[in-house]
């Protein structure tokens, strides 16, 4: 129920509290107490201030008492008769009359003449300073032991009429005395002396603590005039010592006055009690106050996490309702169009998210969701759904020849027509760059492979783009489900490899065939393996001599590209270099192929060979502007003359983009490179084309060639392709020689070079030299 | 000061005058305290052969709350009698080993004089009145007197011989004795040493002294 943060304020607000009062009760406490300490102290001295006014009035008392004793008739005639039974009963007589408790007569020098004391009383005076006093302002009291008890003295003289003697009359500092101070102080009295059998001689402390102040005696008297803390009868007494005599009058006796320090702190126990319970009730409001704040706090933050909870799951229709006008209910009303906010740009993003931008069509993504809910239909109903696989055949060179605009409009032409050519509840989507996918609601394979045909022809109807008219050309691969496939991954892979099928096999439309999948599987393997296999030095050279059927002597000798794969084990070019150029892999093997063979050409032109290099380049190499420089960087690294290495370009790679083709190869002849068409009479080549070919060599196709026959069909063509060669001024290669009767027709038609298992195979560098020795020779 | 001097200027004209004879010499004694003349001190004179003044009743009054004179020498057996001038009674007592009596509240004069037959010092008091206080001195001595306000006493018709001097005043603990020769001159001074003062006037602001002042 109560959240972190309610508890947070609660303890923060009730700490907080806790710790002022707690500082407040502390210092008052402190203060009180010490307060209600110093007014007890003050109390104290008051108090002995009441005990000397009590004494000192006492004493005026006694010596008014003492006069009318000394100044009677019969008593001073007793006295002046000198006799000491007489003094004694007169003594006894008039004492008793004013109450005093003992008597005695001395005489001017002090010595004892009479006593009412039982014991016999020493003859000298015990207080001479009492009577020095005495002397000097004719009277004077003091208080002082006498035997076992504390008495009050006065001293007064007797006149007949000169001063003849004094009286001096005791009056024992009895219960009733003490009774009577704590009467007037409300204080405890206690009257001590050290000197005394017991320290304490009267006093209003219960029985008992009499021997605890005695214990304490000592330092009791040792702070005379201080306050001091001193337990007795079980309980602790503000306890102040004070002298009642001066010393020089014997032994001195002491005065204690005491106050309970319970009863002292009774106030004290009152405020500390008051306090608290303000304490307590100040600490119930600050838990109600906190529990109250936080509580108004945490309950919309509650309700905001509520929202925000929801919002987080996608659900925005909850709205905070907004009650408040404070930080709070804006907060709220902040979340409320924050959701709006975040509802409508989900939508857009979604829809962003799911369509092409260029064309307006569904992307990859909302393809990929329509095809899974179109496979669930089929597992629900037992129909069919179809998915076309459309790539437009060369949109790159749309793009890279007419520019990026006009490919956007083609690409948005083709979106238009391919929505217009299927059913509404058909599906159309791009699924990237000149990739469209069809899928076909209920549709069999043979529906889908007629709309398949339908679109064709719709989309290669030529089209108006940006004044120019443009005919496009494409091809479909075909899958059906449940058929091809049950899941949209497979659908769509093996839609695509039906599309590649197509594409290589020029044929428009084709539908996927079980087998197609692993061919293509193996293919995307080897592309990935081709790039570590330049690195791994799995990619190696064959040598295969052309030999001078005129002379008989060898200069020439084409290197072959190998591929020992670690897996698929040797392979030859075919399989693997038109993988290399789709993958854009081919100027690795290129670069591979033109270092290998220049650095064993430099081995055998070192060793004394008399040779030239043929190597292949593909049409892909002759984009790159660049090859020209690098290989004759190659050939200048090596000391190798120009004129020994000879570039084979085939006769489809030239006419791919006969322009171009033609301007490569005349860098490369500037720089005295040896140029060849590789695989001539296969490229449907013009004569006009050929003749502006700035090549040295003729290389006829082996399909020519091979089990060539005299007076064949074939033969005609090799001989006028020869005559052909040579007068345009090329020389002319025949590959393909196995048989020495093609051999013999060959230099029949002034064929300039041959090569073939006639004279070799290909063989390794060092086979190749080993050959060649052996040739020469 | 004035009459000071001028007591002293006929003082040592008394002295220079005084004849050498055997009978009839004078003396002169001056009791001094600290250069100061002390009154009322009893001055003793004993000579051999000299013979006694002819003794009459010595008066001891009691006026104005005093007992008057101070201090009042008697020869031994002499009566005194204590007439009381005030209008007041007196309660007259002595607890002296002297002499001791008492002579209760009376007014007037008692019909009795009191005799002192022993020689010594009377202390007199007045039971009502405390601050009262006389001296009696009883003495046997041939001749004596009272000093005056001048602290002199004047002893006349002598034998000029040697003298034995007691000089005693209530502020001194015992009495001075000191001899004469003639051949000292008439004049003698006897310087002494007192005591602390003897109070025995009646309080100031006593009413009673005032009113029985107005009264007289």
């Amino acid at each position: 129920m109560i959240g972190s943060f309610q508890a947070r304020l609660a303890v923060v607000f009730v700490a907080l509290t806790a710790g002022a009062l707690l500082v407040t009760f502390l210092a008052v406490s402190a203060t009180t107490r010490g307060g209600v300490i110093d007014t007890a102290r003050e109390e104290l001295k008051v108090g002995q201030r009441v005990v000397e006014q009590l004494l000192t009035s006492r004493v005026r008392q006694l010596t008014d008492s003492a006069n009318v004793l000394a100044d009677d008739f019969g008593f001073r005639e007793a006295v002046a008769t000198g006799d000491a039974p007489t003094m004694r009963s007169a003594l006894a007589n008039h004492s008793r009359r004013i109450g005093a408790n003992v008597a005695l007569i001395l005489d001017l020098d002090g010595r004892l003449l009479a006593s009412t004391a039982a014991r016999p009383a020493s003859a000298a005076f015990p207080w001479p300073a009492l009577l020095a006093q005495a002397e000097g302002a004719g009277e004077a009291a003091t208080v002082a032991i006498l035997g076992d008890g504390i008495y009050q003295l006065v001293i007064v003289p007797v006149h007949a009429p000169l001063r003849v003697a004094w009286v001096v009359l005791a009056f024992a500092l009895d219960d009733d005395f003490t009774a009577a101070v704590k009467r007037l102080t409300g204080m405890e009295f206690t009257l001590a002396s050290p000197v005394l059998g017991e320290f304490t001689a009267n006093s209003t402390l219960p029985g008992g603590a009499s021997e605890d102040l005695e214990r304490q005696a000592d330092a009791l008297l040792a702070s005379e005039g201080i306050v001091q803390e001193i337990e007795a009868a079980n309980l602790t007494f503000l306890t102040m010592p004070f002298a009642l005599n001066g010393r020089a009058n014997g032994a001195p006796v002491y005065g204690l006055l005491q106050i309970p320090l319970g009863s002292a702190l009774q106030p004290y126990r009152e405020l500390q009690l008051q306090l608290l319970a303000i304490a307590g009730i100040a600490l119930f409001a600050t838990l109600a106050v906190a529990i109250l704040l936080s509580n108004s706090v945490s309950q919309p933050v509650r309700e905001l996490v509520n929202v925000a909870g929801r919002i987080s799951l996608g659900d925005y229709s909850l709205r905070i309702p907004v009650k408040r006008k404070d930080e709070l209910g804006k907060l709220a009303d902040a979340f409320n169009r924050m959701q709006e906010g975040i509802a409508e740009r989900e939508r857009k993003i979604l829809f962003q998210a799911q369509h092409d931008t260029l064309t307006g069509l569904p992307n990859r993504v909302l393809a990929n969701d329509r095809l899974e809910q179109a496979i669930a239909r089929v597992r629900r109903t037992g129909d069919s759904v179809a998915v076309l696989m459309l790539d437009m055949d060369r949109f790159k060179e749309i793009n890279d020849t007419l520019g990026h605009p006009v490919g956007d409009d083609v690409l948005r032409e083709v979106a238009t027509r391919l929505r217009e050519g299927v059913r509404a509840t058909d599906t159309v989507a791009r699924l990237g760059g000149d990739e469209f996918l069809v899928i076909l609601d209920s549709a069999d394979l043979d529906s889908a492979m007629e709309k398949a045909g339908e679109i064709a022809a719709r989309l290669s109807q030529s089209m108006q783009v940006h004044n120019s008219r443009l005919q496009i050309s494409i091809s479909i691969g075909i899958v059906v489900c449940p058929a091809h496939g049950t899941d949209a991954e497979t659908l769509l892979r093996r839609a695509d490899i039906a599309m590649y099928g197509a594409k290589q096999s020029r044929a428009t439309v084709a539908v996927y065939q079980d087998g197609y999948d692993e061919r293509y599987l193996h293919r995307l393997n080897l592309i990935a393996d081709l790039k570590a296999a330049a690195e791994n030095d799995e990619l190696f050279l064959e040598y295969q001599p052309k030999v001078d059927l005129d002379s008989g002597e060898v200069h020439h000798v084409e290197a072959l590209v190998r591929w020992q794969h670690p897996r698929y084990g040797r392979m030859m070019p075919d399989a693997f270099i038109p993988l290399a150029e789709q993958s854009g892999n081919i100027a690795l093997v290129t670069r591979c192929v033109i270092e290998r063979g220049l650095d064993n050409l430099r081995d055998w032109l070192d060793q004394g060979a008399d040779v030239a290099l043929s190597v292949n380049l593909s049409a892909i190499d002759l984009i790159d502007a660049e090859l020209p420089e690098r290989i004759a960087d190659a050939l200048a690294a090596r000391n190798v003359e120009p004129h020994r290495l000879v570039v084979e370009i085939t006769e489809s790679a030239i006419m791919r983009d006969a322009e171009f083709a033609i301007e490569m190869l005349g860098r490369l002849r500037e720089r005295g490179i040896g140029l060849s068409i590789d695989d001539f009479g296969t490229g449907y080549s013009s004569l006009a084309q050929l003749k502006r070919l700035p090549v040295h060599n003729l290389k006829i196709d082996k399909s020519f060639v091979i089990g060539l026959k005299a007076d064949s069909e074939d033969a005609v063509i090799v001989k006028s392709t020869i005559e052909l060669g040579h007068n345009m001024g090329l020389s002319v290669i025949a590959e393909g020689v196995e048989a020495e009767e093609t051999r013999n027709i060959l230099a029949q038609y002034h064929c300039d070079l041959a090569q073939g298992y006639l004279f070799s195979q290909p063989l390794s560098a060092e086979d190749f030299m080993r050959w060649y020795r052996e040739f020469e020779h | 000061m004035k009459v000071l001097a001028r007591q002293r200027v006929l003082l040592t004209t008394i002295i220079m005058m005084a004849p050498l004879a055997s009978a009839g010499a004078e003396l002169a004694v001056r009791v001094t305290a600290g250069g100061e003349p002390v009154a009322n001190a009893v001055v003793l004179l004993r000579q051999p052969g000299l013979a006694a003044d002819a003794g009459s009743t010595a008066v001891m009054d009691q006026k104005n709350y005093r007992f008057e004179p101070f201090v009042l020498p008697v020869a031994a057996g002499a009566p005194v009698s204590f007439p009381n001038s005030d209008n007041v009674r007196h309660h007259v007592y002595s607890f002296s080993p002297t002499k001791r009596f008492e002579l209760r509240l009376y007014s007037g004069t008692p019909s009795e004089p009191v005799v002192f037959d022993r020689t010594g010092i009377v202390t007199l008091g007045c039971n009502i009145h405390d601050w009262m206080l006389g001296f009696i001195y009883v003495t046997d001595a041939p001749r004596f007197g009272v000093t005056d306000a001048g602290g002199s006493v004047r002893f006349t018709d002598i034998r000029a011989a040697a003298a034995s001097i007691v000089v005693w005043h209530p502020r001194m603990g015992t009495a001075k004795e000191a001899n004469w020769n003639p051949s000292d001159g008439g004049a003698l001074e006897l310087p002494v040493e007192l005591g602390p003062p003897v109070r025995h006037d009646p309080p100031e602001e006593t009413h009673i002294s005032s009113f029985s002042r107005r009264k007289r």
